[in-house]
């Protein structure tokens, strides 16, 4: 078979490794096989490519960001100020993250549950952070390590205005600068460039050009490039972005509105569905949140993240059954995460399924392998103990999960309850103190040491 | 005795004497503490690998067995579970397809650290996939190549006959008949296409056999591949006799000592697994009554309680053949997650 053929056919069935060594090999016999080169840079992009529209915040961007208009908003029009009304049901307040906010249904990269005040304060996002946009750094430095004979192409040594005229290489090699590289000023100069020669009728150099200024944090130009863009051709990717920007500039009712005016575009789009069903949840206003997931998820039934999310819904408002219905489906849609089994779990102990709880929290145990999530198994089994009236289960429970996770405030607390309860009341304030120590927003220690002293 | 079941079907608790080893089976590999976690967690047990099947009993009783034959298999995964504590194991999914039932076998290696279990089922059954020439019908294969036979790895070629006719249509077909120590293949001088490649281990019979056209060789095949009965007939009859003679020798020397075509080479061979024909040599054996309805089967159904497909229908709504929805249910309802009414 014809080598480069069967690199195309490799690299069209994603089969990247493989596609990049075939070129290599014809890049050997000829240098200047300008398809070759082309197909080699997507393929070591595409191996790498990671969807930056879910891409992690930098929380460089909360504590020395001056982007954001307004310093005291209104309550309801701004991301930042956490308001206190959560909502309460039989099963006690709907838990809350390190800062303050109600637990969401689907963890995400991004996923902001909260914005930490300063530098220290930076302890809990959904990942581990970095102090500058992490993708960019770890994207430079993966591509090399793989590379035995240094890199592919010498960025310095690129002549990037001869290639800016060449309409069939720019876009490849911008997206490889991009995402490969992770340099952002050569790609922003490459598409400087381009965007001249084709006289700015390309859309598509616009966004490129947005995605450049927001990761170099100039937030209004960017807006500037996707209005323009926008008015061009109207694309999903395009509104998204912009959406995302006025998250940044912390304005979401504009956000709102412009998912609005995104989905007369694209009527039942289900991705500018989901930001504004995440828009609404991050705003406090679970009602309208889960409406919008309602219609996500009757347009497309097998969303994972909208399902999820109405289960949670269901479950904190008293409706567990409901939400195993949800929960069910996501795993008949084939999910098997140690997260689901634990959430199907707590569903069947609270509607009476008791055949099944135990069953579910096993195949969780069996799952997790991360000790935080293990430790959110083995704190939810400790309810499932005192549902049974198992007290010292239920400590056992409590002490695995502390095991696993030793800043597990809820589990400190609890633990001290029930040490309060089984009449060791010192060793209850012990741990009542370093529950509030480890996480000083959650409202029961203080409460329940209070009460200690009153007694 | 020609094979009955071993590869094809999935067993529980078997009687001793069916999980001995067949005629021709042999151990590939033998593993202790092997945990099966679907259906008994918390026993230990002994996975056995033969070039036909899986074996696994327990220890503590090993009445409390399965037989997951190779040709069974749909898929095999490995998953990592527990966490950091307990150090990571790596189980092993099997799911499997028995009389149109579905079951899901987890085996986890009690060892830390130790991918054997894994590693030697995945190769042997890849080496069973590769190898079906070995021991099934195929009809209009690529068996022939410039009217060559394309010879597998462990056949040798006896005899090659010109001039035999296929009496399957009703002018007969003009063919070549070769003979080798595990199969007969035919095929046709004008399309080499137009073949049949048949190991004696489907085969239920040979015989000569009047037909319209005189006397001819009839081979019938047994019933796992299909029932064929293939006429072939030879000029002149003493050719015939030749042919039938050689045939059925081979047949009968196969049936003594089947030869399966599973090849399996240990890359790294930590013991040599013994070739015992005896799994029980340290095991007091106990035989048990046979015909004990046993209701484990349960305990591995991947589908809990769904023991049969329904049959498969058009669906207007989707324009696909789709397995026949329930009764009270619609494809609408089915797929909605939040029902509209």
């Amino acid at each position: 078979m014809d080598p480069m053929y069967l690199a195309l056919s490799l690299f069209r069935r994603r089969h990247y490794d493989k596609c990049i060594d075939i070129c290599t090999s014809i890049l050997d016999k000829q240098p200047l096989d300008q398809a070759a080169w082309c197909l080699k840079m997507r393929a070591l992009t595409q191996r790498v490519y990671v969807d930056d529209l879910e891409s992690e915040e930098s929380p460089q961007d909360d504590v020395l960001d001056e982007n954001v208009v307004a310093s005291a908003p209104r309550p309801g029009t701004s991301l930042k100020s956490t308001s206190t009304a959560v909502p309460f049901t039989a099963l006690g307040a709907r838990p809350r993250t390190a800062t303050g906010r109600p637990i969401s249904g689907v963890v995400r990269p991004g996923t902001q549950t909260g914005r930490p005040g300063s530098a220290l304060d930076r302890l809990k996002t959904s990942r581990g952070t970095t102090a500058q946009s992490a993708r960019a750094i770890r994207l430079g430095t993966a591509a090399m390590l793989t590379q035995k004979d240094g890199p592919f192409i010498q960025v310095s040594r690129l002549n990037l205005a001869k290639y800016a005229k060449i309409k069939t290489l720019n876009k490849p090699l911008f997206e490889y600068l991009f995402y490969h590289e992770g340099d952002i000023r050569n790609a922003m100069e490459l598409a400087v460039l381009a965007t001249q020669h084709c006289e700015f009728k390309d859309w598509y150099w616009k966004i490129q050009l947005a995605k450049c200024y927001s990761a170099l944090n100039l937030i209004r130009d960017a807006e500037q490039q996707i209005r323009s863009a926008l008015k061009q051709h109207p694309h999903i990717e395009s509104y998204i972005r912009l959406i995302r920007i006025y998250i940044r500039l912390d304005q979401p009712l504009s956000a709102i509105s412009l998912c609005k005016q995104g989905l007369e575009v694209f009527p039942n789009d289900v991705s500018i569905m989901t930001e504004l069903a995440r828009l609404t949840e991050a705003l406090n206003e679970p009602q309208s949140s889960v409406k919008y997931y309602r219609s996500i998820v009757i347009e497309d039934a097998m969303n994972t993240e909208a399902i999820a999310c109405i289960g949670m819904y269901h479950f904190y408002n008293n409706q567990p059954e409901l939400a195993l219905r949800y929960y069910r489906r996501v795993l008949s849609m084939g999910a098997h995460s140690p997260e689901l089994y634990n959430n199907l779990g707590l569903c069947c102990l609270y509607s009476q399924q008791l055949d099944l709880t135990l069953a579910c929290f096993q195949r969780a145990l069996d799952l997790a392998t991360d000790p935080l999530i293990k430790a959110d198994v083995w704190y939810n089994l400790s309810y499932v103990a005192i549902a049974a009236g198992d007290i010292g289960l239920a400590i056992q429970c409590l002490n695995l999960c502390l095991v696993a996770d030793p800043t597990h405030a809820s589990a400190f607390n609890n633990l001290a309850v029930l040490h309060h309860r089984s009449g060791k009341p010192h060793l209850a304030k012990a741990y009542f103190t370093s529950a509030r120590e480890h996480q000083p927003e959650l409202p029961e220690p203080g409460i329940n040491l209070e009460v200690l002293q009153d007694a | 005795m020609a094979l009955t079941y071993e590869d094809r079907e999935v067993n529980f608790d078997v009687s001793f004497s069916e999980m001995r080893l067949r005629l021709g089976e042999k151990v590939i590999d033998k593993l202790d503490n092997i945990e099966d976690t679907k259906g008994n967690a918390g026993d230990r047990g002994r996975l056995i690998i033969t070039n036909l099947r899986i074996l696994w009993h327990s220890m503590i009783s090993p009445r409390v067995n399965l037989s997951i034959g190779l040709n069974t298999i749909i898929s095999i995964n490995t998953k990592i579970v527990n966490s950091k504590t307990k150090g990571t194991t790596h189980a092993l999914h099997l799911l499997t397809i028995s009389n149109g039932t579905r079951y899901e076998f987890i085996f986890t290696n009690l060892e830390q650290d130790n991918m054997r279990h894994f590693t030697s089922v995945v190769g042997v059954h890849k080496a069973f996939i590769t190898s079906k020439l070995y021991r099934e019908l195929k009809l209009r294969g690529g068996v022939v190549h410039n009217k060559k036979l394309k010879v597998l790895p462990l056949e040798q070629i006896f005899s090659n006959i010109h001039g035999v006719w296929n009496l399957s249509s009703d002018q007969g077909s003009l063919g070549t008949f070769i003979v080798s120590n595990i199969r007969f293949v035919w095929f046709a001088d004008v399309n080499e296409g137009f073949n049949i490649s048949l190991p004696y281990l489907q085969i239920e019979s040979i015989k000569i056999r009047d037909s319209k056209f005189g006397n001819a060789l009839v081979i019938r095949s047994n019933e796992r591949s299909g029932n064929f009965i293939l006429g072939f007939k030879v000029d002149p009859e003493e050719k015939l006799h030749n042919l039938l003679k050689e045939l059925t020798s081979l047949y009968t020397v196969y049936m003594n000592n089947p030869i399966y075509g599973v090849e399996y080479k240990w890359s790294l061979q930590t013991s040599e697994a013994p070739q015992t024909s005896n799994i029980f040599n340290d095991l007091e054996i106990v035989e048990d009554p046979k015909d004990e309805i046993s209701n484990t089967i349960s305990a591995y159904l991947a589908d809990e309680g769904h023991e049969k497909d329904r049959p498969p229908v058009y669906s207007e709504e989707l324009g696909l053949a789709i397995e026949s929805v329930k009764e009270g249910f619609s494809l609408k309802k089915l797929w909605e997650v939040i029902p509209t009414y």
